[in-house]
């Protein structure tokens, strides 16, 4: 089947960074949102949120306007790394980052939060210290949902459209993700192609989500 | 023998026995249904529910009308119809698609037109000629569809969604390179060499497969020999538009766009630019076509008119627009 | 303050646990607490009182789970908690057992690895051997490979019992460890729990409302109500001689 493979590797590949870089950054935040504590913890609460109802046009603008070439995170970028950061790959996957901020936060923060404070005390009691008791007790009794909410992050992030087409300048084998090329060929009216790649995510959408409910059910995933 | 009123309905039209019935305020004779007589309580019934039916009609389509079917970046510029039901013909309304590098030259004409005809109500959605073809081929409800390439326009009146009088070019574009004006690359003086420079990492342009502004700038670069160097450089917009607010933002460097937009009141000032020589490129014929389902084909025809008439074209020509050679 | 001449007398010898601090709460009264333990040589003191009157936040401020709003508390030389300083152990550092009051087992883990869980700083032979030993004693042989939700009442709270002793810590705390189970387990695990203290030597603080308790497990006793300790001292003299009609519908009737 002639499909536009290229697009294909860079959505998967955009769709893993995200959900690697929501992994390592979004559990601690996870975790100390999910503390009993102070109350002025909810404006970052809001802020995590805001990308579920801000839409991705808005997103991808302020994305632009923020790290361009001629804006102080632009230029420091630039002297770090030599490149920019709108119409790259870094770019689109820190526009994916952000915008699947909540998919992944969210869920994290229940599936810690409904873990028995109880249960995280007595494992202090025990001499054990707070990184060990996340490693030990914690996680291992939060991990279903945490899976669940990095599944969610990934295919929401393979069909990411918006934001990526602000911020990628729709660049074949760089930015030009499936989602952009879909939406491309139909404008150009090239339907065949459209429904080839379309055909794809479908199926792919429905492979991961069986995958993950058969994963399930066997106990695998105790 | 049964009557049925039939309000007015904007619908496919209410189909009973399989005849459909004509729309308009009519009242139509049935033949006697082969079931027995309706009780009164039964009769009422039935005609709420074809009068709810008819609505629903209606609804459906005014939502078709009233939600966006731009591109991306498309610009609704004026209230969405609100009243329910079809007018009868002539109802003073016209809806234009509009190639995005028309945005502000339209603008002025529309405030120019509305001074001669007060009662219109002239409504202009921005998109990508591309785009609003694909939409158009799908019958979108538009009136007017001013293109930034004739070739759509023709290419609708051949499948038969043009009115009968057909395409007609209205204006010649030109495309410029541009940046804005604290920009260090100084377009003005080195011109295309500009491209080739190391500093400039990103131009934008707009999409080549959808927008025929976009096409020309490749055209341009190929013909000034220096596509191959560059193209890795070239990040492209959802239209023309896009492009040129991609460097208008200052996240690309450089942008081959249209020179109306340039020569617009938002960019005017901001900017610099250096006007590609026009052998370079075909020349972009902009042509519009009224379509074949006008609500108000009189006033289409009307505002065609305004727009290529004196008034009209000298508006274009402030945007930098030529008159199109004739014989196109 | 405790003014217990016998226990003044071995002041001089014997390490304490000193411990004089307030909790406060921002909707209703706040906590006091002073006492002074022995701690070294095995005794079990009992903290009782209706509830709500505050055992439980003086457990665990004793635990440095809760700190203090203000005030000090020393094991022997060392420093816990002192508003002053300001110092403030975290529970890890304290060394204290604390058994909660509805056991708080591991549910992922199985009976052997809850009460393996504070040995981590052991070898595996040792660590083996040791939850042979808790399981040996508090008869839990055959229920190693169990899950906390296999079983009984009875028996996750010899398992959490074993689990909070295994690490052997310097001072034991339970927390009304007995009021979660049906009358004639609790019978039946009141002398086991005597017998398995004693064999620990641990000095411990038992939590609860129960007088029965309080006459079978403890040689001291602290009696609490409405945040305040209103009498304390060996069992008997407190039992014998209570000192107001509050402190002796405590020990009397509930």
């Amino acid at each position: 089947m002639h499909l536009d493979w290229t697009a294909v590797r860079l959505t998967l590949a955009v769709a893993t960074c995200t959900t690697a870089i929501l992994f390592a950054a979004g559990l601690p935040l996870a975790a100390w949102l999910a503390r009993p504590g102070r109350g002025w913890r909810f404006l970052i609460e809001v802020v995590v949120a805001m990308p579920l109802v801000l839409p991705p046009t808005v997103l991808g603008f302020y994305i632009l306007w923020a790290t361009g070439p001629r804006t102080f995170v632009g230029r420091w970028y630039q002297a770090l790394f030599d490149s920019r950061i709108p119409f790259t790959f870094p770019g689109v996957v820190l526009a994916s980052v952000l915008y699947n901020l909540p998919f992944a936060v969210r869920p994290f923060t229940a599936a810690l939060g409904a873990v028995d404070r109880r249960l995280i005390e007595a494992s202090w009691c025990l001499g054990v210290s707070r990184p060990a008791t996340f490693r030990r007790v914690t996680f291992p009794l939060a991990w279903k949902g945490i899976l669940a909410g990095l599944v969610l992050v990934f295919a929401h992030a393979v069909g990411e459209f918006g934001v990526v087409l602000m911020v990628g300048g729709n660049i074949p084998g760089v930015t030009r993700t499936l989602s952009v090329a879909i939406y491309e060929d139909v404008q150009a009216l090239d339907y065949a192609s459209a429904a080839r790649s379309s055909l794809f995510l479908l199926t792919f959408a429905f492979g991961i989500m069986s995958l993950v409910h058969a994963l399930q059910r066997n106990g695998r995933l105790p | 023998m049964n009557m049925l009123v039939v309000p007015p309905s904007a619908g496919p039209g209410l189909k009973i026995k399989g005849e459909t019935i004509a729309t308009g305020c009519t009242i139509i004779s049935l033949p006697h249904p082969p079931w027995p007589p309706l009780t009164k309580g039964g009769r009422m019934l039935l005609f709420c529910i074809a009068i709810s039916l008819a609505g629903c009609g209606d609804r459906a389509d005014n939502a078709k009308q009233q939600a966006p079917v731009s591109a991306t970046d498309g610009v609704t510029q004026t209230i969405p119809e609100k009243n329910p039901g079809k007018k009868p013909q002539g109802n003073g309304e016209l809806r234009i698609a509009a190639a995005s590098d028309l945005k502000f030259a339209l603008d002025d004409i529309v405030a120019a037109f509305n001074r001669l005809h007060a009662n219109a109500q002239v409504t202009v959605t921005i998109g990508s000629s591309g785009s609003f073809f694909a939409q158009l081929s799908n019958k979108a409800p538009f009136d007017l569809f001013l293109a930034a390439d004739v070739d759509y326009a023709r290419r609708l009146v051949e499948q038969g969604h043009g009115a009968p009088s057909g395409a007609f070019p209205y204006a010649r574009g030109h495309i410029v390179l541009w940046s804005r004006k604290d920009s260090p690359h100084d377009v003005e003086r080195a011109g295309v060499s500009m491209l080739s420079e190391k500093e400039v990492k990103s131009i934008a342009v707009a999409n080549p497969k959808t927008a025929p502004y976009g096409r020309a700038a490749i055209e341009a670069l190929k013909s000034l020999g220096v596509y191959e160097a560059i193209q890795s450089k070239l990040v492209y917009g959802d239209s023309v538009a896009h492009a040129a607010q991609m460097v208008e933002s200052g996240a690309a460097d450089l942008g081959l766009i249209a020179l109306s937009l340039a020569l617009s009141p938002t960019l005017r000032e901001r900017g610099k630019y250096w006007q590609v020589p026009a052998d370079a490129y075909r020349p972009i014929i902009q042509g519009g076509v009224i379509l074949a389902w006008a609500e108000d084909a009189a006033l289409a025809e009307e505002f065609r008119d305004f727009l290529l008439s004196g008034q009209g074209t000298s508006i274009l020509k402030e945007f930098g627009f030529d008159t199109p050679s004739t014989g196109e | 303050m405790i003014s217990d001449p016998g226990l003044e007398r071995a002041a001089a010898t014997t390490p304490f646990l000193e411990a004089r601090f307030e909790r406060k709460f921002p909707d209703g009264p706040s906590i006091q607490a002073a006492l002074r333990l022995p701690v070294g040589s095995f005794s079990v003191t009992a903290l009782i009182g209706p509830s709500g009157c505050g055992k439980t936040t003086v457990l665990r401020c004793l635990t440095g789970l809760d700190a203090p709003s203000g005030g000090r508390v020393t094991w022997e030389a060392e420093v816990w908690f002192d508003e002053a300083c300001p110092t403030n152990f975290s529970p890890q550092q304290r060394g204290i057992g604390f058994l909660f009051q509805e056991y708080a087992l591991f549910p992922h883990l199985t009976v052997s690895d809850n009460i393996a869980y504070g040995l981590s700083r052991s070898t595996a032979v040792e660590t083996g051997r040791r939850v042979g030993e808790m399981i040996a004693m508090l008869q839990l042989a055959g229920l190693e490979a169990r899950y906390p939700h296999e079983l009984s009442g009875g028996q996750q709270q010899r398992v959490a019992l074993a689990r909070t002793v295994a690490p052997r810590p310097r001072l034991l705390l339970l927390d009304e460890p007995l009021s979660a189970l049906d009358t004639p387990t609790r019978v039946e695990l009141r002398r086991e729990l005597r017998h398995v203290l004693t064999a620990w030597g641990i000095p411990t603080i038992i939590v609860t409302h129960d007088p029965e308790e309080v006459r079978t497990l403890a040689d001291q006793v602290i009696v609490m109500c409405d945040g305040r300790i209103v009498q304390q001292g060996p069992v008997d003299e407190v039992f014998g001689n209570p000192r107001d009609p509050q402190v002796a519908r405590i020990i009397g009737s509930e």
